[in-house]
């Protein structure tokens, strides 16, 4: 019985996300499913992985057996989000400007508020061009909170 | 009397702790992944390989219980710190219940000690992805774990980890692999992924909610989780859609987190991501709402005034950046969720950047609109099997009605968990019992889908639907005619979410009068309409054109809710084949509840 419900599932076809998860700029690669596939795709029991669970199967660029090293926690977060980072930047809020602002050690409410104001000004020199990758947005974020005053008195910049 | 029970309970206590392991309790079974089958044979759905000590491991949980104490306490020293570390579960289980002298054999595992010391989880959530908009095949939603570490709590929740289970594979496009992932060709494995990429691919590339059920299990019971994870690690299960998918595998480990809890059954059938969270519930202790890019944008626009919503139609149009100094702050806002459903395109994200550079220019609290939690958590809506009992009438004969379906949720369902306006049922029967006469089939479905979603000025999503089952024609209830069709149409809100209506064109076979498959294309509108959450009603007109002659289906349906999981239905329909008419009602009541 199972055997004829899943042959009468698979008429559906499904085709779903897949997602890898390296590290080292450029690894991430995040595809957009296509309209075509959205409407096949039949994900109630999740996505298909390409990636391991990862814990002894060794180091990848910047996780150790699945754990993200500290060091290098800015920036897989930024490849990751960097989409929803440039967004939030320009609203001047948002749950992932204020996880960057953590991260650059803006620990108070007050240090956070004032790094992700300083991300809404200065939008347009953290993010110079719709083509900005990961790596020159958080150049460009350093070389924009050493320049502030208000920010580097807050957040303990040392921590970089 | 509470005395009682308690010193009953210490006895019990006392009497197991000094008791040897036991390779059939539930505890060790888990941690082997046996299932028993009718034939009372045990075997494992783990299939890679070292996850079993003994050559005949993977059905015989004695010979493994044994085997897995000799490799650890045996006395081989090398053996011993391989085994222990290797598997920490087991170790565990068996520190908890077997004899002393046990404890002073003790290995350190370097590894796996300084592993879970940098993860640091001390909580766990359950969260749920609940139903893509348009896909009535994703209505019921798919799940994963948060580990949560303490030092994440200030402003760093999206740095924890997720652990997910899914069908694993380096192959990631095509027909095959489709096919193979739903039939269990490719295996299934658990994977740790930092919590914001998990929840990325869930919210933004798939468009669905994210509900996180924060559950209520001690540092000590995450530890155990984590411990058996660790022994999972490499190995593969078989991963079939419908049972031994990622709710199935998240029971399980829940299970062996703490001792005693028991959320599965040995012969599960379905096990559905959104049953998963309800059986879960007692684990329960806080929930959270996290909208996604549609949400956030569908929120958005239904707040703007309709001289913005006319601006931004424009922008969609021509790209024309001019306007953008004359748009609100808040259709600005809007805008931007909407150019990023849109995806990686030069041209969107061109106008992304556009969109961004000029809100930057506005102030960060220039917008009071708040996204809206929906007024009800998935958690709280129907079961996902029903079964129905009612009367059926047609001209002077009365019958009746008994029905069971399963992973359910129908046109007439309530609105909340599932898709909304969408049917996936996997499986369903209807039958009339008249007093003299036989027990008739009326009614099966292998598989019924419809999803519809709503076209509006910005978009013109396809609503659709698939259907493989049966129906007895009024006119010949003893003839059951199967059909093998899909749908694909138009849906359109009149008022969002309360009133829609869609347009289907139907193609597909079915069977005629003579019982032969013919192709006979048709067409169907329908419209619900929500009085309440509580009260819907559901009208349907069918036309198809077999090639002789047409056949004309009318249908009206009217649900009213009782309780959560029960509901009572009225239902009307006549059928015009041949120049023949007939037309029959039910009233039934529809018990869900969870299979």
């Amino acid at each position: 019985m199972k055997a004829i419900l899943i042959a009468v599932l698979t008429m559906m076809g499904a085709s779903a996300f897949a997602g890898d998860a390296g590290c080292g700029l450029g690894s991430v690669i995040i595809q957009k499913n296509s309209k075509g596939l959205q409407l096949l795709a039949m994900t109630t029991n999740g996505s298909f992985l390409t990636q391991a669970f990862g814990i002894t199967s060794g180091t990848s660029n910047c996780s150790s057996n699945g754990i993200v090293q500290n060091e290098r926690q800015i920036e897989y977060f930024v490849e990751i989000n960097h989409d929803d980072l440039s967004r939030e930047m320009a609203q001047g809020k948002g749950e992932k400007l204020n996880t960057l602002a953590v991260l650059h050690g803006c620990q108070t409410s007050e240090a956070q508020s004032a790094f992700a104001d300083m991300t809404q000004t200065s939008f347009e020199k953290i993010v110079p061009s719709a083509e900005t990758k990961a790596d020159a947005m958080i150049q460009n974020l350093k070389s924009e909170m050493a320049q502030n005053q208000k920010v580097t008195g807050l957040c303990q910049v040392a921590s970089l | 009397m509470h005395a009682m029970k308690l010193a009953f309970f210490i006895f019990l206590f006392a009497l197991t702790a000094q008791a040897e392991p036991d390779a059939f309790s539930p505890e060790w079974l888990n941690l082997l992944h046996m299932k028993r089958s009718i034939f009372s044979n045990y075997s494992s759905d783990v299939l890679g390989e070292g996850f079993f000590l003994s050559s005949n491991g993977a059905q015989d949980p004695q010979a493994e219980l044994q085997a897995t104490i000799e490799a650890m306490f045996g006395g081989n020293s090398k053996q011993t710190q391989t085994a222990q570390c290797r598997f920490l579960a087991r170790r565990e289980y068996l520190l908890r219940t077997g004899p002393e002298k046990w404890k002073s054999q003790v290995q350190i595992c370097q590894f796996s000690e300084e592993w879970l010391r940098k993860l640091n989880a001390t909580k766990v959530t359950l969260v749920f992805a609940s139903a893509y908009l348009n896909s009535a095949a994703s209505s019921f939603g798919h799940t994963f774990l948060k580990l949560q570490n303490p030092e994440n709590e200030a402003g760093k929740d999206l740095l924890n980890y997720g652990i997910n289970f899914a069908a694993r594979t380096e192959e990631t496009r095509g027909a095959l692999y489709a096919l193979y992932g739903l039939t269990g060709f490719f295996p299934g494995a658990f994977s740790m992924t930092p919590y914001h990429q998990m929840i990325k691919d869930y919210t933004h590339l798939e468009g669905r909610d994210i509900w996180e059920y924060e559950l209520d299990l001690q540092p000590e019971e995450v530890r155990r989780m984590l411990f058996h994870l660790l022994e999972l690690d490499r190995n593969y299960f078989d991963y079939y859609f419908l049972d031994d998918n990622c709710s199935y595998a998240i029971l399980k480990i829940l299970e062996v987190a703490r001792p005693g809890l028991k959320l599965t059954d040995e012969e599960e059938f379905f096990v559905i991501p959104l049953d998963t969270v309800k059986l879960a519930l007692p684990l329960v202790k806080d929930i959270h709402f996290r909208p996604s890019l549609e949400t956030e944008w569908r929120q958005r626009k239904s707040h703007l005034p309709q001289d913005e919503i006319k601006k931004l139609l424009e922008l969609n149009e021509s790209q024309d950046l001019k306007e953008l100094p004359t748009l609100s702050t808040e259709a600005l806002t809007a805008a931007q969720y909407y150019v990023s459903l849109k995806g990686n395109q030069k041209k969107w994200q061109d106008l992304n950047y556009a969109l961004s550079r000029e809100r930057a220019k506005r102030s960060s609290d220039s917008e009071k609109f708040q996204i809206q939690r929906p007024s009800f958590s998935p958690d709280e809506g129907p079961h996902s099997s029903a079964v129905q009992m009612g009367f059926h009438q047609q001209s002077e004969k009365k019958s009746l009605l008994l029905g069971f379906h399963s992973a359910f949720h129908d046109q007439l369902s309530r609105n909340v968990g599932a898709s909304p306006f969408s049917h996936l049922e996997v499986l369903g029967l209807q039958a009339l019992a008249t007093s003299g006469e036989q027990i008739l089939l009326q009614k099966y479905r292998l598989l019924e889908t419809l999803s519809t979603e709503s076209i509006s000025q910005f978009e013109k999503p396809l609503s659709w639907g698939i259907l493989a089952g049966g129906e007895a024609s009024p006119l010949e209830p003893t003839r059951m005619r199967n059909q093998v069709s899909g749908r694909l149409g138009y849906s359109y809100d009149f008022l969002p979410d309360r009133v829609r209506a869609s347009g289907l064109a139907v193609l597909g076979l079915q069977q005629d009068l003579e019982q032969n498959f013919q192709f006979a294309p048709g067409l169907q509108t329908k419209a619900w309409i929500l009085w309440t959450p509580e009260i819907r009603t559901l009208l349907q007109y069918e036309k198809l054109f077999f090639p002789s002659h047409t056949q004309v289906t009318w249908k009206a349906g009217q649900a009213v809710d009782v309780s959560r999981q029960l509901e009572v239905r009225w239902e009307w329909r006549q059928f015009e084949e041949n120049e023949e008419m007939a037309v029959e009602n039910s009233l039934s009541l529809y018990q869900n509840f969870l299979f």
